[in-house]
């Protein structure tokens, strides 16, 4: 090969080198990284590292107290107790700023009310240690992953500790939460309850109560000093859309001997509208115990 | 010729190991990029100790500068490409020094992440490739652009807004994310800044972000 044929076989070769250099070196193609953070909604508002990880395939089970330490970094554990003035894990005020001003507060740190829902989320209440029956404390919405727990959102509630559920809803792309609190007394075929849900809305962070219902109620006019002479039983199902939530009422009338003697059904919603739940009209109930002069329930 | 028969270790085969070496060499580097790029855990970092690495204080950008615990700092992230002023209730949720891709995620107490992702744009282009790459990404991951290409500028930087919209699935019906992604170019790079949230709108932390992209410099 002569001289000029070498180094044109070397010049095309540096040439086919060049070209995958550039092409590899100065290749616009991305690798579409920015897709990950679309896909993280609920957005966290905080994401806290597992006390410890767990075997391949497997989650962590967290003790009721760990989820105490995650949720409020100014639990004790020790003293079991929970400094009011210092932040959640968020880093702002713990129960909004509301209890700031009452300092250290006892806690039962095994005590935690819990409510599941769909794709792993949970709803967790954190009731501060009280000698009432109705407590408060903090209210999250989180979810469990690998190695840490995210939290997307808190807010407070108030309620009994035996009583309250929680569960989680979907208004057409928004999650809501919902806390049921029942109060339920007699025994067997006398057991009568009262319940009533509160709706709650997630807003930058913080779960917003914005509507309460009335599910479950019952009253004997007779024995209630109230106007009547009847027994009024009430009882509501709720099914949530994706533009409020369509509520079914149904109130009965039962005299002694005579059974059910009328009954009334209405369909009412809660209509979204912006951040705000508005009732299409006044509940049943709320109708029914001011006929019959009952004190306002909560 | 007999140069040729002698090509096993006569002269011609250096210069033919030569040449082929550099077809070689120059494929493994670019493999080597490719694979570095697909190694998430190599490059990333998140939750831990360690966001030193990954941003570095800039006190000219605290605000206001004149208190000890000023409620924006400054900071200076992918390696100094670009400087900001960020709420100081920030956390890093990841980051990564990923060559040509570097980028740093944010998440905030009031549920919106922010990030910064370096582009591989090659800094010379005009706005119509790189606009068409973007939005080729977009499409590419059944993410939908329902605002777009609306012209912005940072401190030091012009850009243009899109808002983009992606269903993630979840198990009764997606969950939706909403987000304002901003390509912004300097004369030495671009950036795609992006906000992600799940609100209707970013309203109420309007005074917080307004900040953080007004102070932005990228270098």
């Amino acid at each position: 090969m002569s001289s000029t044929g070498r180094a044109r076989e070397l010049r095309s070769a540096a040439w086919v080198a060049g070209v995958v250099l550039s092409a590899c070196a100065g290749s616009a193609l991305s690798s579409k990284t920015e897709d990950e953070a679309r896909t993280l909604v609920p957005v966290p508002i905080c994401v806290q590292r597992l006390p410890r990880r767990a075997t391949p395939g497997s989650i962590v089970s967290l003790a009721a107290r760990e989820y105490w330490s995650l949720l409020l970094p100014a639990f004790e554990p020790r003293a079991s107790t929970l400094d009011l003035t210092l932040p959640d894990c968020s880093g702002r005020p713990t129960l909004g700023g509301a209890a700031g001003t009452l300092g250290k507060r006892p806690v039962n740190p095994d005590e935690i009310v819990f409510g599941s829902g769909p794709d792993g989320f949970k709803v967790a209440w954190l009731p501060l240690a009280a000698h009432e029956a109705l407590r408060t404390g903090l209210l999250a919405l989180l979810r469990q992953r690998q190695e840490v727990l995210e939290v997307y959102a808190l807010g407070v509630y108030e309620g009994s500790v035996d009583g309250s559920r929680f569960s989680l809803e979907r208004m057409g792309p928004a999650l809501v939460v919902t806390a049921q609190d029942e109060h339920c007394r007699g025994a067997e075929g006398d057991r009568r309850c009262d319940s009533s849900c509160t709706v709650y809305l997630m807003g930058n962070g913080r779960l917003h109560a914005r509507a309460r219902f009335p599910v479950d109620h019952s009253v004997d006019a007779r024995t209630a000093a109230a106007a009547g002479s009847a027994e009024y039983r009430f009882s509501a199902s709720a099914e949530y859309r994706s533009d409020g939530v369509a509520l079914s009422e149904k109130l009965s009338v039962l005299e002694q001997g005579r059974g059910e003697v009328r009954s009334i059904d209405l369909q009412r919603t809660l209509r979204l509208e912006g951040d705000r739940l508005v009732p299409s009209t006044e509940s049943l109930w709320s109708q029914t115990a001011r006929q019959l002069g009952l004190p306002e329930t909560r | 010729m007999q140069r040729g028969r002698r090509s096993p270790c006569g002269g011609p085969l250096p210069r033919r190991l030569l040449a082929l070496s550099l077809l070689v060499s120059s494929l493994v580097a670019c493999a080597g990029t490719s694979q570095a790029t697909r190694n998430r855990t190599f490059y990333d970092w998140s939750l831990g100790d360690g966001s030193a690495a990954f941003e570095r204080e800039y006190p000219k950008l605290d605000w206001p500068s004149n208190l000890a615990h000023a409620t924006f700092i400054g900071v200076s992230v992918l390696d100094g490409a670009v400087r900001f002023s960020r709420p100081r209730n920030w956390r890093i949720q990841s980051a990564s020094s990923r060559p040509a891709e570097p980028f740093i995620h944010y998440v905030s107490p009031n549920a919106y992440s922010f990030a910064i992702y370096q582009r591989r744009d090659p800094p010379r282009d005009g706005w119509r490739e790189i606009l068409a790459r973007y939005e080729a990404d977009v499409a590419a991951v059944g993410a939908r652009i329902v605002g777009q290409r609306v012209p912005m500028a940072t401190y030091w930087g012009q850009g243009r807004a899109y808002t983009i919209e992606r269903d993630v699935e979840a198990s009764k019906s997606p969950l939706q994310s909403h987000s304002r992604e901003m390509l912004i170019r300097s004369k030495n790079r671009i950036v795609l800044v992006q906000i992600v949230y799940q609100e209707p709108n970013l309203a109420a932390v309007d005074q917080e972000l307004l900040r953080a992209l007004e102070t932005m410099e990228v270098r």
